[in-house]
Order: C-alpha cells, then sequence, then structure tokens
C-alpha cells in the first residue's frame, strides 16, 4: 500500500466508510503489535494495548492532516500510549502485590523452556525499560523495525546525528544490562 | 571530532554501513586506540546478545482477532454508561468522598457563621504596622491595658485606646473624634497617616 492509497482509504473513512478504516487496520495491526510487545511484556496487555491504538486513532483520524506518513503518525500513538501504560502499571505494582501472584501462578503453568525463553525475554524488555525515552524510541525504530535513520528522523523531529548517538547508547546500554543479568 | 561523532561513526562500523573512506578512517584509529577499541567490542557483544535472544512468539491466528476486538471495543465504547470510572480511580473514591463532606460542612459552617461587625476606626487601627504599634506602647500614656503580646495574638482590644468605637462609622467621623480629642499624638498621627 502507498502513501496515496493510504490517504484515500482515510478520507473515504472520514467520509463515513468504515470497511476503509478496517484495512487500515488490517494493513497495520501486525507492526503496531510488536512495537507494543517491545514495551509491554505480556501477550494479553500488549493486545490490550495495540486495540486501543487503533481505538484512538479511529476517533482521531479526523484531525489526521497527512503532514506525515500513517505509519508515523500511528507510531507515535503506539509508542505514546504503551509508555503510558507502562507508567500506570508501576503506579498499580505500588499498590497491589496482585502482579507478583499472578507471575507465580504463571510459573507453576509453565514447562523450564518456556520459563528461560521468557526469563531472556522479560531480561530484553526490563533493559529496554530502563532506557530514557528517546532512547528507547530510537532503538525500537532502529533495531526492530529497521527503518533507515533518515526516516526516523522525520518520525522523531530530530537529527541524524543525535539519533545516531542515541542508538549508540541505547545499544551499549541494554549490552551492559543484558551481561549484568546473565 | 567530538564524543557523539565517535559514537555516530562507532554505529555505523558496527553495523557496516560506513562508507569506505571513514571506514579505514576508523580502522586507523581502532589500531591505535585501546580505549576506542573496547568501545567497539562491548557494542558488537550488546549487538550479538541482542540477536541470541529468541523470536517472541504470539497464538495462532492472533492477528486474525485484533480487527475483530477493536470492534468490539468500538461499539462497546458507543454504549458505555459516561459515568463509568476508570479502574485506577476506584481506590481513590472514599477518601475523596471524605474530603468533599468535610469540605461541604465546612463551607456551610462559615456560611452560617454571623459576620463580625468592624468600626471603621478598629480597621485603621489594626491596620497600623504591628512596629509601630508596640513603639506606641513603650511611648504612650494613653494606652493603659494594651500588652505586646495581645497585639502578636491579633488579640487587640481598642478598648485600651479609650475610644468608644460603636460611635464612629465613617472617616469624617474619626478624624473630628482625632481632631476633638486630647490623644496622644503618636496614635493621632498614626490614624491620620492610616486615613491618608
Amino acid at each position: 500500500m502507498n502513501p496515496s492509497d493510504e490517504l484515500r482509504l482515510i478520507e473515504d473513512f472520514n467520509n463515513g466508510n468504515e470497511q476503509a478504516y478496517n484495512q487500515l487496520v488490517v494493513r497495520y495491526q501486525e507492526k503496531i503489535y510488536w512495537i507494543v510487545r517491545r514495551l509491554i511484556p505480556d501477550h494479553d496487555e500488549a493486545n490490550d494495548v495495540t486495540q486501543n491504538v487503533f481505538i484512538k486513532a479511529y476517533h482521531s483520524l479526523k484531525s489526521f492532516k497527512g503532514d506525515s506518513s500513517f505509519y508515523t503518525w500511528i507510531y507515535r500513538i503506539a509508542v505514546n500510549l504503551s509508555l503510558n501504560e507502562l507508567r500506570k502499571k508501576k503506579i498499580r505494582r505500588t499498590f497491589s502485590i496482585d502482579d507478583e501472584a499472578h507471575q507465580l501462578r504463571s510459573l507453576d503453568a509453565h514447562p523450564l523452556e518456556q520459563l528461560e525463553h521468557d526469563e531472556r525475554t522479560k531480561q530484553i524488555q526490563k533493559a529496554i525499560e530502563r532506557l530514557p525515552d528517546k532512547q528507547k524510541k530510537v532503538f525500537l525504530l532502529r533495531y526492530y523495525e529497521e527503518l533507515p535513520y533518515e526516516e526516523i528522523a522525520k518520525i522523531l523531529h530530530t537529527s541524524v546525528g543525535g539519533l545516531k548517538a542515541n542508538y549508540f547508547h541505547a545499544v551499549r546500554k541494554i549490552g551492559e544490562y543484558l551481561k549484568h543479568e546473565q | 571530532m567530538n564524543n557523539n561523532t565517535y559514537d555516530e561513526l562507532l554505529i555505523d562500523y558496527a553495523e557496516g554501513t560506513l562508507p569506505t573512506e571513514r571506514r579505514k578512517e576508523i580502522e586507523a584509529l581502532l589500531a591505535s586506540s585501546p580505549a576506542f577499541r573496547s568501545e567497539l567490542v562491548a557494542l558488537q557483544l550488546a549487538f550479538q546478545t541482542l540477536q541470541n535472544v529468541p523470536q517472541e512468539e504470539v497464538p495462532p491466528h492472533f492477528f486474525n482477532q485484533i480487527l475483530p476486538g477493536v470492534r468490539r471495543k468500538l461499539a462497546e465504547g458507543k454504549t458505555a454508561s459516561f459515568w463509568t470510572i476508570p479502574r485506577l480511580f476506584v481506590p481513590m473514591i472514599r477518601p475523596i468522598t471524605t474530603l468533599l463532606v468535610v469540605a461541604a460542612v465546612a463551607g456551610l459552617y462559615r456560611s452560617l457563621e454571623p459576620e463580625e461587625t468592624v468600626s471603621p476606626l478598629y480597621s485603621v487601627v489594626r491596620s497600623v504596622e504591628q512596629k509601630d504599634i508596640v513603639s506606641l506602647i513603650d511611648q504612650s500614656s494613653t494606652i493603659v491595658s494594651i500588652s505586646s503580646e495581645s497585639i502578636f495574638d491579633g488579640a487587640l482590644d481598642m478598648d485600651s485606646f479609650g475610644i468608644d468605637l460603636a460611635r464612629y462609622n465613617s472617616e469624617s467621623d474619626i478624624l473630628a473624634f482625632v481632631e476633638e480629642s486630647d490623644l496622644d499624638n503618636v496614635v493621632e498621627t498614626m490614624i491620620k497617616k492610616e486615613l491618608q
């Protein structure tokens, strides 16, 4: 789907064609899910946030002016909602021990290999979570999405040089964290 | 070159995207600087560690369920009550309600409390700086029973000045009284100054 097709779909949706919105969701659901999942380790929670990203897009598409690509626009929504969810989770953890109880129940239900896999994934996600917001965004876009720096610069409104420096520090910090946790 | 430039070049070098000329430049630097070399090794190790992480999985046919999920939520959103309270705020309902009740009771009490009737002269003297009144106490023979504690406690009794406050309700009345009375000069000056 090229940018003009996307703009046509958005226009169709804004004129009342719900099918056009469905096409946009199907086109981007997988990409958005993985962006969210890199930040939110739990599949069910990531699914919930992914759906909320598209719901927010549904209500905000009328304000989409086409200054950036649709992907850039919805990517920002996805990262912001994920970071908000992470912050809310931190607050909830302060008030409740339910999360820990849930984790213990999960341990009982999983085989050993799955546990190791989950543990490794959690370590990566913890390492990403500890990064400053800017480095987090750059890392996700560069490492997982493999976007060119020029594209990331457009999404984050920053210079390519600054991005590379951010990416360098993000990778170093994640590497150090993982080395320390091993 | 500053540190940021080195970071940018190392990232490009590690990702293999550096043009040949710059690559040679970096390789020369790597050969001559152990610190620079260890930065590169750390970066390469970080990439290696990340690559060893197994790919996460999702349940089969998961991506076929996102759109129906979104549609269901949108439909629910259209029928959801305006008064639905987010779960995060539920534990705060009781303390907030208590605070609101206390504030309402306090507001009601204040609204029913009779307003204090204050004579204009009383207001004038009360607005005088406390240090001036203390100085007045030290100098004046008119004031017989005032104490600095009563001033600082806000319990200044105007009877101490020998003035019947209830008689005066306007500035001109006060000025006439000041002119006619045998007030201490300090009190007279203070009152006139405040009325200017």
